[in-house]
């Protein structure tokens, strides 16, 4: 179910709008692929997605992979639903102010 | 809701463009690969087509060893990338997945159906025929949905 256009603060925040992109084209991605493409640190990155995660947009997952701990985040489906209807926002602000 | 690690809130337009850079960036590491991986795919899939010509257990152990090696080529692309990336998650590009399943699915049953039937070419030639098909049919599909999947993006055909 599709929602309507709205405006997120939770996911326009530069940071949080790049992870939720980044997110809003794979099932998941990498802790430490989404910090090199933010170019941020472990810390800054985290703080996004806690609030990412506290907001219900995003799940962490950690899996094991040649005995390292990983951590890989995806977008849940009210974050999915939340990115969609934030993007839909922007395209109508977007096309207001180009007219 | 303000963050002191974030520039002011920027316009509809930047944010725009800053999705679209970072879905591209999603992009262009799985297409990195792109080539490799849809033929080494279609080579499997072929695999497990023409497998399906042959009697038990062969039949079978084509396609374990079809399923493993497909296991194996998703895993070592979701470490190269840092992403996973699943054929039927993206809501338009998914149809080429799941209509492309469809597909293999007649051909396989088509060729039991084939080698039953009274007058069907040799082994050799089904083998042959359904791999080539098979492999065609992948391919195509895989390089589909890459183009289906790059248009749901946003980034154009």
């Amino acid at each position: 179910m599709s929602r309507p256009p709205q405006f997120d603060p939770i996911i326009h925040a530069p940071g949080r709008l790049q992870i939720c992109a980044m997110l809003s084209a794979a099932d998941e991605a990498e802790f430490a692929t989404l910090r090199e493409a933010l170019e941020v640190s472990d810390s800054v990155l985290s703080k996004h997605l806690k609030q990412l995660e506290e907001a219900g947009y995003v799940a962490p997952r950690k899996a094991a992979t040649h005995g390292r701990q990983r951590t890989w985040l995806s977008l849940t489906g009210e974050g999915r639903r939340a990115f969609a209807a934030h993007v839909a926002e922007l395209n109508r602000l977007a096309t207001l102010a180009g007219v | 809701m303000t963050d002191p690690n974030d520039p002011a809130p920027h316009g509809a337009s930047e944010a725009l463009a800053a999705i679209q850079a970072s879905r591209r960036a999603v992009h262009d590491r799985v297409a990195g690969n792109g080539w490799r991986y849809d033929l080494t795919y279609s080579a499997l899939i072929a695999g497990m087509m023409a497998g399906q010509v042959l009697d038990a257990p062969f039949n079978i152990t084509a396609s374990t060893l079809g399923v493993l090696g497909l296991a194996v080529i998703f895993q070592l692309e979701t470490r190269r990338t840092g992403l996973r990336v699943t054929g039927v998650s993206p809501a338009r590009a998914r149809w080429v997945a799941i209509g492309l399943g469809l597909v293999m699915a007649t051909v396989m049953l088509g060729l039991v159906w084939l080698k039953r039937t009274p007058g069907a070419p040799s082994v050799g030639v089904l083998v042959a025929g359904s791999g080539a098909v098979a492999f065609a049919l992948a391919l195509i599909g895989s390089r589909l949905w890459r183009r289906v999947y790059r248009a749901e993006m946003g980034l154009g055909k």
